[in-house]
């Protein structure tokens, strides 16, 4: 257990319930992040790859086992300050984009923010320079649903970045996206993410990320299996 | 899991709930069906002193039969001097009592008619109530109305029923009238006769004007009849033979002007049959040569002829000739079975009176003259033929049949 | 349509329970009030009506009297002197039992020898062994009587056994000689509060000697000549009325009443359709993911369509069974209110059980299934509309609904002022004044969904800065949704002004009351001399009374008066015949400014005084004149002047005591005012007074009557205070399950915001504010909406339904409350899905789609 790990997971395990049947998801994890590692999870649908997201940001508590992300062991918090640790130490980028569709872009943008601040000025200057830097300077006052798919999920990855948490879990963010709409967002993930020096474990199918990885896992017989 | 459980029991709430619809007792209102009941014939029966025990009760269901407690009520033990118009009026001491009007009538075309309209009156108790309302009273009236119309082959009958009290019926000590409802004998004049007898039905009606031709006849001995021998069971009885009728019939078709004769009886007792006595066949002849004959003939259970049986012979001068059971010999010549009671009566006869050199043979005009009303009973015109002194003689008449089962 | 097809969607709809729970609920709940109302209504009503059927069955008409009552010689002078022989006659009165005196029956004398044909209950006994003699023993005996078998065994009563009861002020012993086992529901009800005897026997246990209550005919249209018979012996107070106008003159007169309880009993409906509807809508929104891949994959439209319905008509069928069930039970609870009031405002009727009928039942499931299908058309539609290769997005939907809003806005301003020109131009029709009620309504309720969106835009300018981005939230998503936030803000605010409205109206009904009973008790002690008027020795025991009266020390004056009925065009009319003095005179509360002689003309000429229902009733106007039946023939009455009345809906006639003495005999008096002397001790007063009266008879003082009227007042609206609740409590179940379908339907949105940090506090928050706020905007629309309702209840459909006017009486208060009811009912509406989802994983909601 080094310091320099970001994250720890240790002898996670985790099972379902489904139709009368435990169905067990992972058994006795183990893994270390450093901080600022990209992490791609690899593996086909249903192998557990959201699961294990959301174990790691403890959205989805583990049956036994330990996660402990910047020394803090997150399964030994009760639900409340999981959520206040969530807010401050981690992003979330989902597969269908998740903007809060009844807040502009720029609201979706400040919301994070205000979960754990009082929002000065600066935060909307930062804000509308992050907008504007994606290329929404004229549309801040946009609704999510007026935007393309693409552009929902820049959206959402600036959500992500805007609070600066430290680790950052991404669900296949191109999942829904083309080809070339997801290179674009692959390729911001990696420029923002990557050179703040941010902690990513991404979910997804997508070979071009791969090269970018760190380190890539794919889930196999219950646990995680280097690649 | 959850949901099919939630599922379940919504389902078996449901099923709960309409059982309990199903269970409550609800019942669909349905139209009052009418049930034809006889709490007539019940009422009657329990005033019944004379008359029941002689006829049959359509309702077997009935077994409550007469309470015999005559005590308190008066008895026909002695002979009496009758005054009118008083004794025309109610003897409301005495338990049963009737004025009994039958005729043969015809219109000009001589279409032949025949009619019957008697009141009964019956006391439900020998006391006379006390109360401030006039609803309250102890006498009942009871009224039949038939008509014969030998044509048509018809036989219409009407019954009325009424208390005494507030005036719906009774029979007046002061001039003669006896009433119930709208269905009236009364005098038009000072004295008794004429009387006029109105009735009318739904279905048929008779407005007739009586007129005494002979006066009155006290049967038996000076009005004092003998039903059976225990002192007290008999009646006071008295008849006027033969009235000269005129008036006006109607059926539900037609109207008819008609002239004929009448016979009136009057009777009041207390108790009259004995136990061992079911029944009687009554006739009431007029002849063709201004007589006339009553005679009953009281049938005993074991089918005998009683030995109380009597009547009289009425000659032309209104002399009256008492006849006793041996003097009379009646013998059934035909048989009629009612359709509606499925009872056989007997339908013709042949009357032998050797003292009077009488022979005749009585004929209804229609069989089906049968009174399927509270109390069932054959009572019909008839016609006469035969032979007086090896004369032909004729004549017509009424006979009444009682106590067939 | 396949069975797959069928699973598809069926599957999805086990998925929700809750929902399909309550729009069943919702269903249920609306058959269950409209069918209660109707049975227990016709129960009454049926009850009363068939009563006749007792001891008159088939009589097709009634001979009846005033309160001189029928003599008894005119019955002997029908059947006897006239010949009609279809007629009986019939003495009733009540009687209360000694050992439980809170229950009286009608006690019913008969003749047993009237003509079968009448077909009277107790002339159809089948069981003869049973009951063979009991016609003759009623006869025969005296004081003997019948009852249903039901009646005796309630009563712990065997054949031949006494009971006692009370009539004519003394106790008196009844033998039960016979019970009547009536064969079906109608004559069990009929009987269960009857006991039938003998004529004699009735007038001797209610000393009514001599008298008759009716005569019951029997008329076949083929002997017209017996109307001419009757009419040629029937006394000046006596009135031939055919028992078909009587019990449809008896439903004229509770009509209103029965149109204005039946309207609450549809809005019941109609907020129970708002649920069906809600739900409905949800599930189709809900199913638009998989309505699209099934039209994708070839479904028709009109396979959609029917799948839809046929859902729709399962709910229907199970919410409308359960909903009969439930109106059965909730009927029999209303029949006693029901009643009461009936007893209190019209007539005396006798009910004591419900009369469940086919064709009642058929009704409320016409109405139940009717109602579900016509809610269910409009979700049905949309989901036809879900377009096979691109799943419209909420937002599209959002775009399309906003249109619809515009446009609903835009028909509510056509509505609106619609309704109220309906309410005043609709002459006298009750029906119309509801309906435009109605309209109004249903006008607010189409503009809610414009005010919701600018309410809510005026929130978020005025607080929006204050509350940071998160406290903006409620706001957006009540407008973000207003195609389904609308409609459940509109239900509440409909069930909202509807309680304004009936409270306004009731509130203002109150004070008008009171302030009439203030100014009509002039006198300090009221003598109340009840019984039936009918006969000479009571009159002249009246009089001696009121002698004694006068002549106590401290008795300033008297004043009298005596509550009679006479003939007025063919119709028993209630008479008030006053004998006046000065403070009596002013008293009383004219519509319209009168002369100064008015009280002379009163007491000299051939005059009356209509109350205001009767002028407006028989749209009687001053200097017009009123035929009354006199023993002279018809006399004309000028009405010079309309005076206020709230005692009873029908209205009736006043008249000086001199003027009726002309025409009519004496018949004692109703009442006797006491007027003390001033200072003199009323209470002692009192007590001096009540020892010269008899049992029957009463004092009670001015202030005992205010309350005794106030609290009759109360009891009136008991009825309508139920049915308001009820319907109101339907309303919030609508609202409830509508605000939970919404949240549900947005777990997903819950799931984002609990992923990026928004503790289950915090969420709780937002869904209460969301739904508190939705609350607040039904509350503010509710206080324009049901002070128009309550304008046009007290000003339109009351005064044409029952002819009072009242002064509108605005009660702040009243508002407060209904703002707060909305609010607060939204507000607990929230909580629930709060906490729901606030125990929802967030893994969970995120998974859902």
């Amino acid at each position: 257990m080094t310091t320099e790990a970001a994250i720890t997971i240790q002898r996670v395990s985790k099972s379902y319930l489904e139709s009368g049947r435990r169905h067990e998801i992972f058994s006795e994890l183990d893994l270390q992040v450093r901080r600022g590692e990209f992490i791609v999870l690899l593996g086909r649908s249903g192998s557990g790859k959201s699961t294990f997201l959301n174990l790691v940001s403890s959205i989805d508590p583990p049956d036994s086992g330990k996660v402990i992300i910047n020394g803090v062991n997150i399964t030994g918090l009760s639900e409340h300050d999981r959520t206040l640790f969530r807010r401050h130490h981690i992003g979330f980028v989902f597969q269908s984009y998740n903007l809060i569709p009844t807040l502009t872009v720029a609201e979706n943008l400040l919301l994070p923010l205000e979960l754990i601040k009082r929002i000065t000025r600066k935060d909307r200057e930062n804000v509308v320079e992050l907008l504007a830097k994606l290329n929404f300077a004229d549309r801040l006052d946009s609704y999510p649903d007026r935007l393309s798919g693409g552009e929902q999920q820049r959206v959402a990855i600036a959500r992500v970045l805007i609070h600066d948490p430290d680790v950052i879990l991404a669900d296949e963010p191109t999942g829904n996206l083309d080809l070339d709409t997801g290179k674009q967002v692959l390729e911001l993930l990696d420029t923002l993410v990557t050179k703040a020096g941010k902690t990513m474990i991404m979910a997804t199918h997508s070979q071009e990320v791969i090269g970018k990885a760190d380190r890539v896992f794919s889930i196999q017989n219950r646990t995680l299996v280097s690649r | 899991m959850m949901v099919k459980r939630v599922f379940l029991l919504l389902a078996i709430a449901l099923i709960i709930l309409l059982l309990m619809v199903w269970w409550q007792p609800i019942k669909f209102p349905s139209d009052i069906k009418l049930t034809i009941d006889n709490f007539f014939s019940a009422t009657l029966s329990k005033v019944d002193s004379f008359f029941s025990a002689t006829v049959t009760k359509k309702d077997d269901s009935f077994t409550n039969i007469l309470s015999k407690d005559d005590r308190d009520f008066a008895r026909a033990l002695n002979l009496r001097e009758f005054k009118f118009p008083a004794d025309h009026g109610a003897h409301n001491s005495y338990r049963t009592e009737w004025w009994y009007f039958t005729g043969n009538l015809k219109n000009s075309y001589n279409r032949k008619f025949g009619y019957e309209l008697t009141f009964f009156r019956f006391a439900l108790a020998a006391e006379t109530p006390i109360s401030k309302s006039a609803w309250r009273n102890n006498q009942l009236y009871m009224a039949h109305l038939t008509l014969t119309d030998v044509k048509q082959d018809r036989f219409y009958t009407a019954e009325r029923f009424s208390r005494a009290g507030n005036d719906l019926a009774g029979a007046s000590n002061k001039k003669y009238r006896v009433w119930l409802y709208d269905w009236s004998a009364t005098t038009q004049g000072d004295s008794d006769f004429p009387l006029r007898l109105q009735a009318k039905s739904d279905e048929f009606a008779i407005d007739l004007l009586l007129t005494s031709q002979k006066g009155y006849v006290l049967q038996g001995d000076q009005g004092l009849s003998q039903k059976s021998p225990e002192p007290g069971n008999a009646s006071y009885y008295y008849s006027y033979t033969r009235l000269a009728t005129d008036g006006h019939i109607s059926t539900a078709d037609d109207q008819f002007s008609v002239i004929g004769d009448s016979w009136m009886d009057r009777e009041w007792s207390t108790s009259s049959l004995s136990d061992e006595q079911s029944g009687w066949d009554w006739f009431a002849l007029q002849f063709s040569d201004n007589s006339e004959l009553m005679f009953y003939q009281l049938r005993r259970k074991d089918g005998l002829p009683d030995n109380n049986s009597s009547g009289s012979f009425v000659l032309a001068d209104n002399t009256k000739i008492p006849l006793k059971m041996q003097d009379v010999s009646i013998k059934i010549l035909d048989n009629w079975k009612s359709p509606h009671s499925k009872i056989t009566y007997p339908s013709r006869w042949r009357l032998t009176i050797p003292v009077q050199k009488l022979e005749i043979d009585v004929v209804p005009l229609i069989n089906n003259q049968e009174l399927n009303v509270s109390y069932r009973y054959w009572e019909g015109a008839v016609s006469v033929n035969g032979k007086k002194n090896g004369k032909p003689i004729s004549g017509q008449g009424y006979v009444e049949l009682t106590g067939y089962e | 349509m396949s069975s797959i097809l069928d699973r598809s969607s069926r599957n999805f709809l086990w998925q929700h329970p809750w929902q399909l729970a309550l729009a069943i609920v919702g269903i249920a709940l609306g058959v269950a009030v409209v069918i209660s109302i109707d049975l227990a209504m016709e129960s009454s009503l049926t009850a009363f009506e068939q009563a006749g059927k007792a001891f008159t069955g088939t009589a097709t008409h009634r001979i009846i009297a005033g309160d001189g009552g029928l003599d008894e010689r005119l019955y002997t002078r029908l059947r006897v002197e006239q010949g009609i022989q279809k007629i009986a006659p019939v003495t009733s009165g009540y009687v209360e039992l000694a050992q439980h005196t809170d229950e009286s029956f009608k006690l019913v004398g008969i003749d047993p020898f009237i003509e079968k044909s009448l077909q009277a209950v107790w002339q159809q006994q089948q069981n003869a062994n049973k009951t063979s003699d009991f016609l003759t023993r009623l006869l025969g005996e005296p004081n003997t009587a019948l009852m249903s078998e039901q009646t005796a065994r309630r009563l712990h009563l065997k054949i031949n056994d006494d009971f006692t009861v009370m009539a004519d002020n003394r106790e008196q012993r009844l033998k039960v000689i016979g019970l009547l086992a009536p064969d079906n529901a109608v004559s069990e009800q009929v009987l269960a509060r009857l006991i039938i005897s003998d004529i004699a026997t009735a007038q001797e246990v209610l000393g009514l000697f001599g008298r008759l209550s009716s005569i019951e005919v029997l008329m076949d249209k083929y002997h017209p000549e017996i109307l001419t018979k009757i009419g040629k012996v029937l006394p000046a107070n006596a009135l031939l009325v055919s028992t078909d106008s009587q019990s449809q003159s008896m439903r004229e007169m509770t009509r209103a009443f029965s149109i204005n309880l039946k309207a609450m009993g549809l809005f019941s409906l109609l907020v129970g359709m708002f649920l069906i509807y809600n739900t409905m809508t949800f599930l189709v929104v809900q199913r638009r993911r998989l309505i699209g891949s099934l039209r994708a994959i070839g479904v028709t439209r009109r396979q959609i369509f029917r799948l839809i319905i046929g859902e729709a008509f399962l709910l229907a069928i199970i919410g409308t069974l359960i909903g009969i069930a439930l109106g059965i039970a909730l009927g029999q609870g209303l029949l006693y209110l029901i009643s009461e009031t009936i007893n209190a405002l019209y007539f005396r009727i006798d009910t004591t059980s419900l009369m469940v009928t086919p064709v009642q039942i058929g009704k409320g499931v016409l109405l139940g299934m009717g109602a579900s299908l016509l809610a269910v058309l409009p979700p049905a539609f949309e989901a036809t509309r879900f377009s096979p290769v691109t799943v419209l997005t909420r937002s599209q939907l959002e775009s399309g609904s906003r249109r619809l809003i515009k446009a609903a806005g835009l028909i509510s301003l056509v509505l609106i002022p619609g309704g109220m020109a309906l309410a005043f131009f609709s002459g006298k029709s009750i029906n119309l004044g509801l309906a435009s009620i109605f309209l109004l309504l249903f006008g607010f309720a189409l503009l809610t969904p414009v005010c919701t969106l600018l309410f809510m835009k005026l929130i978020e300018r005025l607080f929006g800065r204050l509350l940071g981005i998160l406290g903006r939230l409620p706001a957006r998503m009540v407008s973000a949704e207003v195609s389904r936030t609308g409609i459940s803000i509109a239900a509440l605010m409909i069930a909202v002004a509807a309680t304004i409205g009936m409270d306004l109206m009731i509130g203002s009904f109150r004070q008008t009351v009171a302030f009439w009973l203030q100014a009509s008790l002039p006198a300090d002690l009221y003598v109340s001399l009840p019984g039936e008027k009918m006969t000479a020795d009571k009159t002249l025991a009246d009089q001696r009374l009121k002698e004694k009266l006068a002549k106590l020390p401290n008795v300033q004056m008297l004043s009298s008066v005596l509550h009679t009925k006479i003939i007025a065009d063919d119709e028993f009319t209630q008479v008030s015949v006053f004998e006046l003095n000065a403070k009596l005179k002013k008293s009383f509360i004219f519509k319209h400014n009168v002369e100064d002689d008015l009280w002379n003309r009163f007491e000299q000429q051939q005059s009356v005084i209509v109350t205001e229902p009767y002028a407006y009733h028989h749209a009687v106007r001053i200097g017009q004149k009123i035929l009354l039946q006199t023993a002279q023939g018809k006399l004309p009455f000028e009405v010079i002047a309309i005076y206020a009345d709230y005692k009873g809906d029908r209205g009736h006639l006043a008249m000086s005591r001199q003027n009726y003495r002309h025409f009519w005999p004496d018949l004692g008096y109703s009442g006797i005012g006491v007027y003390a002397k001033d200072g003199a001790d009323v209470q002692k007063l009192e007590n001096q007074l009540s020892k010269l009266l008899t049992a029957e008879q009463s004092v009670k003082s001015d202030r005992a009557i205010y309350k005794a009227s106030m609290e009759v007042f109360e009891q009136t609206f008991t009825i309508t205070e139920t049915l308001r609740w009820l319907s109101a409590a339907i309303a919030f179940t609508g609202v409830f399950s509508a605000l939970m379908a919404l949240q549900f339907e947005r777990i997903r949105q819950m799931g984002i915001l609990r992923a990026i940090g928004i503790t289950t506090r915090q969420l709780t928050a937002l869904i209460v504010s969301e739904t508190g706020l939705m609350g607040l905007v039904a509350g503010l629309l509710a206080i324009p909406a049901g002070y128009v309702v309550a304008y046009v209840l007290i000003f339109v459909v009351y005064q044409r339904s029952f002819g009072w006017t009242m002064a509108f009486y605005f009660d702040p208060w009243v508002i407060v409350q209904g703002v707060a009811l909305a609010f607060i009912a939204a507000l607990f509406a929230g909580i629930f899905p709060a906490l729901k989802m606030a125990q929802t994983k967030p893994a969970e909601a995120l998974g859902t789609e």
